[in-house]
């Protein structure tokens, strides 16, 4: 993003059921959710569903009968859709913008055009927007990326639909947690609210000495930022472009549980750095090697077509693939797994069975075969010995056609 | 020595046409706007006389304004249709085509929007 510019960030409200709504209008006012891969939880909620005190993440079996009781109507969730949706938002956002940067499936930061009247712009983008691609979206405009964010916040919640937030009015971040704040997760905001900052705006204009006290550097520069002073605005933490665990073994491994079991492990360990990257994967790699006479490495790979963040997709998987390269017999000296392909996560579904953190440990107390078992229903995975067959398969029971992905699914408009 | 592969041979004279020839691209023809542009499915007998018929492939795009006198697919009753947009006046018409099928006459208060216009349609004879 350009040093001086106005930054605006482009948020899609409710993006997963506001896709679902424009083809099916019926829906315009009516309950709407949408669950995460494997119909496990809820990954996005219409307003209606927010008013229900649904909250984002809930475990769906856990809402399922209040949903039913107001006539919600759930979708599983429809990737091919909804790329092809946020395509579209992010063209028409292009028209608007010298410059665009995608953060995430329904999320751009963009330096407007016609810097004169920000928000007259930012206003049209908005109904350009709803008229070409029928999402609504709410659009926060800053100084830098940090104001922009809780700028759209702010136009989200009080229904404007576009805010420009600016030293004037800093005070509406009096609304706002310091949570709620980008960049700043459950363990700071509880470090900032022991010290007495609990609220936004108080983030900004406290004493800058305190909060880098409180934070360090990191947490400076977002308060800093959240003032409108751009100091290292863009992402927090670095991203990686691939995450890799293995481990030569200490003696050769031959039987099949075990290297699924050492695969296990560095399946919690990659995916404790894909949480705290925010990624979701596209690629999966699994590799072992043996020591035979001829000491071959043999890797393996699976492209998703919808990004995994899930502990127990992407554990389920590496078994899968250790299972098309594992040889009865063969001596294996060390395994490994990788993944790459990121794309940023709205949601880890995992964090609802364990919570946000630990569940590594408690991962650790039971097998990962076991818990998958657990999971899925006994038997889900067998070992190669008895003859591998994977039960589980991925539950869509409500996801909707491929409206703009398959001829045999485009929406129908009737001739009556 | 290793080898190289061909990539093209150049000749003197003239490139030959097919070097320059460019596909001639449908979905180009058909989608002017292509964050805008959705395709439907026709379903029903009401539009013959305006040339779509059940199950032709409508073209349709969200950013063009309907005018009088436009094939649009509307959204009546939480449903997609196709009718005609007429305006007459301050009226609004949605209207059917074909005899035996209802024109809609839109109020304010009516449950009604214009999802889009119909640009064309792919129509199969086989």
């Amino acid at each position: 993003m350009k040093k001086d510019s106005p930054v605006a960030l482009i948020d899609c409200n409710n993006f997963f059921a506001s896709c679902q709504r424009v083809f099916e209008p019926k829906l315009e006012n009516h309950p709407v959710a949408v669950l995460s891969s494997n119909d496990g939880c809820i990954v996005a909620r219409s307003n209606e569903v927010k008013k229900l005190g649904v909250p984002m993440g809930a475990p769906y079996f856990k809402v399922k009968s209040l949903l039913a009781e107001n006539n919600a109507k759930v979708f599983s969730s429809n990737f091919a859709l909804y790329s092809d949706m946020s395509r579209r938002v992010m063209e028409v956002v292009k028209l608007f913008s010298d410059e665009i940067e995608i953060y995430s499936i329904d999320e751009a930061f963009a330096t407007l055009h016609n810097k004169k009247d920000l928000v007259k712009t930012a206003g049209q983008l908005r109904n350009t927007i709803k008229k070409w691609t029928g999402i609504p979206v709410s659009i926060g405009i800053g100084k830098t990326k940090t104001q922009a964010k809780a700028a759209a916040l702010f136009a989200k919640s009080n229904g404007a639909g576009v805010y420009e937030l600016s030293s004037d009015n800093l005070e509406v971040l009096e609304s706002f947690s310091v949570n709620d704040v980008w960049g700043i997760g459950g363990g700071l905001s509880g470090r900032l609210e022991r010290r007495g900052i609990k609220t936004a705006y108080q983030l900004a204009v406290s004493n800058p000495a305190v909060i880098r006290r409180i934070g360090g550097i990191g947490l400076l520069s977002t308060a800093l930022e959240l003032r409108g002073m751009k100091s290292r605005d863009g992402n927090r933490v670095l991203v990686k472009k691939q995450i890799r665990s293995s481990r030569s073994f200490g003696s050769p491994i031959k039987n099949f549980d075990d290297l699924a079991g050492s695969l296990a492990y560095h399946c919690s360990a990659i995916y404790s750095k894909m949480r705290e990257q925010g990624s979701l994967a596209g690629r999966l790699t699994v590799f072992v090697k043996s020591g035979s006479y001829k000491d071959q490495s043999i890797f393996v790979e699976k492209k998703f077509p919808e990004p995994v963040g899930d502990i127990f997709v992407i554990t389920k998987e590496v078994v899968s693939l250790l299972e098309k390269i594992y040889k009865p017999g063969a001596n294996y000296i060390k395994a490994g797994v990788m993944v790459a392909d990121f794309q940023p996560a709205i949601y880890f579904e995992s964090d609802t069975l364990f919570g946000p953190t630990n569940y590594s440990k408690q991962l650790g107390l039971l097998s990962t075969i076991d818990k998958i078992n657990l999971k899925f229903g006994s038997n889900t995975l067998r070992s190669a010995r008895m003859g591998f067959q994977l039960v589980w398969e991925s539950k869509k029971g409500m996801q909707s056609p491929s409206y703009t992905g398959n001829w045999a699914e485009i929406p129908k408009a009737f001739c009556r | 020595m290793t080898s190289c592969p061909l990539l093209y041979s150049v000749q003197a004279g003239f490139p030959s046409p097919v070097e320059y020839a460019e596909k001639l691209n449908l979905h180009e023809l058909l989608v002017k706007n292509k964050a805008s542009t959705f395709f439907m499915k026709a379903e029903g007998d009401s539009m013959v006389e305006a040339g779509i018929f059940s199950g032709d492939i409508l073209v349709v795009d969200r950013s063009l304004m309907p005018l009088s006198g436009l094939i649009v697919v509307a959204t009546v009753d939480g449903e997609f249709t196709v009718k005609r947009f007429v305006k007459k006046g301050r009226e609004t018409v949605l209207a059917a085509e074909s005899a035996g099928y209802r024109d809609i006459c839109v109020s304010p208060e009516s449950d009604f929007s214009v999802f889009g216009v119909v640009t064309s349609t792919v129509h199969f004879f086989r």
